[in-house]
């Protein structure tokens, strides 16, 4: 609180007692009285009016400049009334118990908002690990069982199964749970063993896979990273040209000696209009509209990134090609052209 | 509305000039009247911050407590001070005895602020303190007894009221051995014929096994519950040892 | 980096120290204040007879400013005392921090300094402004002109302050550097932890010293009213006054004991709220605080005396300058010696002489007054004198000393002038007039025995059995020692007078002050009378016929004077005392509320609402400041008798609103000084508290 604010809020009380003061002056000077009374009068109310003011400034600046403080340093402003000491005046105790109040019904929504999103979440997880087991039980028994109809339905299966994981990877994703564990993975290796997961699917689909990927080793976590290359390749297969269906892996340095992984296919592309929202959430563009899509995977992606401090970026020309580039490592943030990135 | 104590989704954050830490995390407990409930936890897990919310010594950030039915973060301080004063009864770890007066007027202070009628109050005050088993100082001062009967004084001046809830802050934190049998024995006794309920906070697994249940608290959070059953303490003991070595040593320092 | 630890220090524990440093503003304050007024009063016009008054009150305040400093000086030691026990437990901390005890000290020594240098400065400032408002009080006490009022800053008071509280400044920087320098480490740390034990008093023990104890102070006071014949020497007087202060200091050691014994058998009271808590926090204090709360009580006992003393004598003052000085002046010319009277040597033909203008005086009555060798005091008081003589022979000078004589008629207009009681005289009677004290015992005793004299051949009557009260000089204070008032048709002749008289007014062009200081200041002196003012036979002016005059411009100044210099150095010291007591008070009973912030503490947790709590506090800090002031007040209704006596204050005047006035200006003060504490302690023991509950 700075004493010009204080002074102009409290103008009229001064402009009052000021000219009260003046009266007395005048009065007593009609009266008569010796120019060195006026100076005590004056002196003495002046002195005590603004001995006045002063105390109550002084009294309230304390509490006000510390509430004010601590307001701007906190993150989470509903729990200043923790840090809140209550203040001597009348004002500052009103303003001080509206504020516990108020917080408190307000941390009390924030609670139950936690607990139920919480609570929601922990029975979809568990409920995820639970369908799990059928889809990998039924996945066997196919296994078993080999023939055109036994590769489609596992084809399915395996389709049912990446939809189950988005929903798991989704929560992890909204809410930051931090239980990922970053460590130097081989790219290969991880490549190597999502193409190997999705075999079926892209056996089916009569794609020819090629890996061009040293012996790159990157920080990441390692499920998360094979997630992500995993909703890549369906999308892929998803949106695939007529013949010929290709997927290829390859890396690259950028200018900042960060490694970039792309997978590019030779599907539909993506229309230079849609382009920039791809990795928006529950984004679908005209190809998601040709086949019905949640538009989830690659915003899932692009959060998952952000985590791990990856960079997510698509290129594209519409029926020709689609590169999707993860960037380990931080990278600047620069577009170009008819490229996007989502983080 | 059952229950005695009933503490629904308790969170607290501490702050003071520059930092704000969360001492109770989501917490919720209840206590039927009659039982001996004992919280066990490091120094730093929130207990003594548990404790301090239920007996309305402080309030909470969020979550609701319950005594006897009434929500007390919605008591304002006058109706705070006469319901601590009616329903609760406090035993501190540091005796908290008021040196200028002797043990019978220490205990009687508590029926006088009361009202309690001036007759009744010496008679009352005596009756708690041969339950204690300390009529034989009611005359003395503080400093010429021994920290064992200061803190049985501390007792009888808990339950002189008749309080629905006795809560206890580490009691046997500042005695010796010897005397921490004694005032455990007194409690259970109180517990066990006056069916007084008990609430006790402590770090003591030794302590700890007088009660009839044990929760565990770290981190501001409960997470794990023992109930004594038919057992005797000896095998209660441990028990309660276990889940303590299970948390990687002794509960006394933080993990 | 020691600097500026002190430095944070002093911010950081401003709340403690503001305590000691109001006290220390205070001090200086007062001291300034006091001793600026000679400074003050110098810029004063006032008549000379003020004026000397003045200079007398100015000295008489030099000479108390050294016990008044003494006092102050008491108090701030004391006040450093509180705080060092304060802190003790943070120098503590420093030593174990591995500070020298040498670097400790310079530290407390910056502090002390700061401080010290802090209130010497705002005290002199803020001492500067009062004493503007203080040579206004004092120029309204003398009625001076005020249009010559003037800033003014008295640099030698600025000086001698400084230099009195730099001397008691390095006694407090000496006694800190002696209790850090000598306390052993571990003492420093556990100061804070309060003592745990209780003196306890044995009731029956306490009771007889009680007992005792008013069994002394109503010896004492019994000897200074009743008895007071009895009291011949100093050394009779002093015994008393030790008496006194040892009963005052039995009774507070005794009254905690039997006091407490007998309400902890009331139930009704004692188990009632917390006023067991109450009680048992008084006693285990006031036992540790006897010597305390004697010397408070003595210092309030001391205040109200000075100040209801002081408060009477200018109301008797008043009330006698009223009664004394009814006309303008008053003159009387003794005849001169070998000279026979008559009309040219009456006091209107020697002014008339000399020039004076009797366009001056408004004569409101001329007599003379007569002198026979027959009429002797001893004749007068017969064998009363004969009685006297033979106890003491050297009463024979009064016995042969001749009464003043005056005609009946003369008498009366006096009176009537005057205004005092007219004599009824029948044929061949007479009355004696007297207003002198002991001098009206005399004659009393004489006129029981004897009341018959013998003037001019005449055997006269007393008309009156005892003396009548009246005068002819106006004077100050009553000097009539002795007038035989007779029937006018005595015989006496011109070789009979003794001296002329004139009482006049003032013509209103001559009723100013001018004037007054004409006459009272050496004009009429040099023009009457010059030439008679030196003598070679040795006798007296008198006898050389000079004229005496008597003016009531001059009894108002003296009396104003040397009752408003009373009344000035009573407010002086009474001021300081009381500061002084109740600032110890104060001191103490914040000191003693920062230890017991634990109890309140337990007291709310155990279920005490707020006002309770007050309420218990406010009983206390009740008892504490309020049985001083009682035990004061008990005293003081003898100890103002005494002064009384001692002033020459009979019952002549109505003593009551001046005691009225006092005890309201004590109980401004002293209450002031309690309401801030109690305010300062609730706020201590609030703080502390807890955040208990929702809700305002």
């Amino acid at each position: 609180m700075r004493p010009g604010k204080y002074i102009k809020d409290h103008i009229y009380h001064i402009l009052l007692w000021t000219a009260g003061i003046l009266l007395a002056d005048g009065t007593v000077y009609l009266f008569g009285g010796s120019s060195v009374f006026l100076v005590f009068l004056t002196v003495i109310l002046a002195g005590a009016c603004g001995a006045v003011f002063y105390y109550d400034f002084s009294r309230k600046r304390r509490f006000y400049d510390d509430l004010l403080g601590k307001l701007e340093r906190l993150e989470e402003k509903y729990l200043v009334a923790e840090m809140m000491k209550e203040p001597g005046f009348l004002e500052g105790k009103i303003l001080y118990h509206s504020y516990v109040d108020i917080l408190k019904s307000m941390n009390d929504a924030i609670g139950r908002h936690e607990r139920v999103s919480g609570e929601f979440r922990r029975y979809v997880e568990t409920w995820i690990h639970q369908v799990k087991l059928p889809i990998a039980s039924a996945k066997l028994i196919l296994h078993n069982n080999p023939g055109e109809t036994g590769r489609r339905l596992k084809e399915q299966l395996s389709r049912i199964e990446n939809d189950v994981e988005q929903v798991l990877y989704y929560i992890r994703s909204e809410v930051p749970q931090n239980d990922y564990s970053i460590s130097s993975c081989s790219l290969r290796e991880i490549v190597e063993d999502t193409v190997r997961e999705n075999k079926d699917s892209l056996i089916l689909n009569q794609f020819s896979v090629s890996v061009d990927v040293g012996e790159q080793y990157v920080y990441t976590d390692r499920k998360w990273l094979a997630f992500m290359l995993g909703q890549i390749i369906s999308n892929s297969v998803k949106y695939c040209r007529e013949e010929q269906r290709k997927i290829r892996f390859f890396t690259e340095e950028d200018a900042e000696g960060n490694v970039i992984l792309w997978t590019e296919d030779n599907g539909w592309g993506i229309d230079s209009a849609d382009l920039p929202r791809i990795f928006e959430k529950s984004f679908t563009g005209k190809n998601g509209r040709r086949l019905s899509s949640t538009g989830m995977g690659l915003y899932i992606c692009s959060r998952l990134c952000g985590e791990l401090g990856h960079r997510i970026t698509a290129r594209s020309e519409a029926g020709e090609y689609t590169r999707i580039g993860i960037t380990f490592g931080t990278g600047s943030a620069e577009k170009s052209g008819r490229e996007t990135d989502g983080k | 509305m059952s229950g005695l104590l009933r503490v629904e989704n308790l969170v607290k954050y501490y702050g003071n000039r520059s930092s704000l830490t969360k001492a109770l995390n989501d917490i919720s407990l209840n206590v039927e009247e009659g039982e001996f409930t004992a919280i066990m936890g490091a120094s730093g897990s929130g207990k003594t911050t548990l404790l301090n919310c239920i007996s309305t010594i402080d309030r909470p950030t969020a979550g609701h407590i319950y005594i006897d039915g009434v929500c007390t973060s919605k008591l304002k301080r006058n109706a705070l001070a006469d319901f601590r004063r009616d329903r609760l009864g406090f035993i501190f770890q540091e005796f908290n005895l008021l040196d200028t007066l002797t043990v019978c007027e220490n205990i009687a202070i508590a029926l006088q602020i009361q009202r309690c009628a001036p007759k009744e109050v010496q008679g009352r005050a005596r009756e708690a303190a041969e339950k204690l088993g300390i009529a034989d100082v009611l005359d003395k001062y503080p400093y010429q007894i021994s920290g064992g009967q200061k803190q049985r004084t501390a007792a009888a001046r808990a339950i002189v009221t008749h309080p629905s809830l006795i809560l206890a802050d580490e009691p046997t934190g500042a005695l010796d051995s010897r005397n921490a049998r004694q005032l455990l024995d007194s409690l259970e006794k109180l517990n066990r014929e006056e069916n007084a309920a008990i609430l006790m906070v402590t770090h003591d697994a030794y302590t700890a096994s007088y009660s009839s249940r044990v929760l565990f608290i770290k981190d501001g959070r409960l997470f794990h519950e023992l109930r004594r059953g038919k057992e005797d303490r000896k095998a209660f003991f441990e028990q309660i040892m276990n889940v303590t070595a299970l948390m990687g040593g002794d509960l006394n320092y933080a993990v | 980096m020691l600097f500026s630890l002190s430095l944070k220090n002093i911010r950081k524990s401003i709340k403690d120290y503001s305590i000691y440093f109001f006290t220390l503003l205070l001090g200086v304050c007062i001291f300034y204040v006091f001793d600026a007024i000679g400074d003050q009063t110098a810029m004063m016009e006032l008549s000379g007879t003020k004026s000397r008054i003045v200079h007398t009150m100015n000295t008489a305040l030099s000479g108390m400013s050294v016990v008044v400093s003494l006092i102050l000086g008491f108090l701030i030691v004391y006040a450093s005392r509180f705080l060092i026990r304060r802190r003790k437990k943070e120098l503590g901390i420093y030593l174990t921090l591995g500070m020298r005890r040498s670097a400790v000290i310079r530290i407390l020594l910056t502090e002390t300094v700061l401080i010290g240098l802090l209130s010497l400065g705002a005290g002199l400032l803020i001492g500067i402004g009062l004493s503007q408002f203080m040579s206004l009080f004092v120029a309204n006490m003398f009625e001076a002109d005020m249009s010559r009022f003037v800033f003014t800053i008295s640099l030698a008071a600025v000086g001698k302050t400084i230099c009195y509280f730099v001397i008691i400044y390095l006694v407090v920087i000496v006694m800190n550097i002696v209790v850090v320098a000598r306390s052993r480490l571990i003492r420093l740390l556990v100061a804070d932890r309060v003592q745990e034990t209780i003196h306890l008093k044995n009731p029956a023990v306490s009771f007889f010293l009680f007992l005792a104890a008013c069994g002394m102070l109503a010896f004492a006071y019994y000897n200074v009213t009743a008895n007071q014949e009895a009291m011949e020497t100093q050394g009779d007087v002093m015994l008393q006054i030790l008496l006194g202060i040892a009963g005052t200091f039995l009774i507070f050691w005794s009254v905690s004991g039997f006091v407490l014994a007998i309400v902890k058998k009331i139930p009704g009271i004692y188990n009632r709220r917390l006023n067991s808590f109450v009680l048992g926090e008084v006693s285990a204090r006031i036992n540790t605080s006897a010597a305390a709360g004697t010397i408070i009580c003595l210092l309030l006992f001391a205040t109200i005396c000075i100040l209801s003393a002081a408060f009477t004598l200018k109301a008797d003052r008043e009330w006698r300058m009223e009664n004394q000085a009814p006309a303008d002046v008053c003159m009387w010319r003794s005849v001169p010696e070998g000279t026979k009277y008559d009309t040219d040597e009456s006091v209107r033909a020697v002014l008339e002489e000399k020039g004076f203008d009797m366009e001056a005086l408004d004569v409101r009555g001329e007599f003379v007054i007569y002198k026979r060798a027959e009429a002797t005091e001893g004749a007068v008081m017969g064998s009363f004198m004969d009685r006297l003589l033979e106890q003491d022979p050297t009463f024979q000078a009064m016995a042969e000393n001749t009464v003043e004589i005056i005609r009946a008629g003369d008498y009366n207009r006096a009176a009537g002038i005057y205004g005092f009681e007219p004599v009824k005289l029948g044929p061949d009677q007479y009355a004696v007039s007297c207003d002198y004290p002991s001098m009206q015992e005399f004659f009393n005793q004489g006129l029981m025995e004897n009341d018959t004299v013998e003037i001019c051949g005449r055997t006269l009557k007393a008309a009156y059995p005892e003396c009548v009260e009246g005068y002819i000089q106006m004077s100050y204070s009553e000097s009539n020692m002795g007038l035989l008032v007779v029937p006018d048709d005595l015989p006496l002749t011109e070789q009979d007078v003794f001296q002329s008289c004139l009482i006049s007014d003032y013509t209103p062009e001559y009723d100013n002050r001018d004037f007054y200081s004409w006459m009272d200041d050496g004009g009429f002196e040099e023009q009457i009378n010059a030439g008679l003012t030196d003598t070679e036979s040795g006798s007296g002016q008198e006898d050389q016929g000079a004229v005496q005059i008597s003016t009531r411009s001059r009894i108002y100044d003296d009396s104003i004077g040397s009752s408003a210099m009373a009344v000035f150095i009573a407010l002086y010291l009474g001021f300081v005392f009381i500061v002084s007591g109740a600032a110890i008070l104060a001191l103490k009973e914040m000191s003693d509320a920062i230890d017991s912030r634990g109890k309140y503490r337990i007291l709310r947790q155990l279920g005490a609402g707020e006002k309770e709590v007050n309420r218990a506090l406010v009983i206390q800090m009740g008892i504490f400041f309020g049985l001083p002031l009682l035990l004061a007040a008990v005293h003081s209704v003898f100890g103002i008798q005494v002064s009384y006596t001692m002033l020459g204050i009979y019952a002549s005047v109505d003593s009551l609103p001046p005691l009225i006035v006092a005890a309201v200006l004590i109980g401004i003060l002293y209450g002031g000084y309690f309401a801030v504490s109690y305010l300062c302690c609730r706020r201590v023991i609030r703080v502390s508290g807890d955040t208990c509950g929702t809700g305002v």
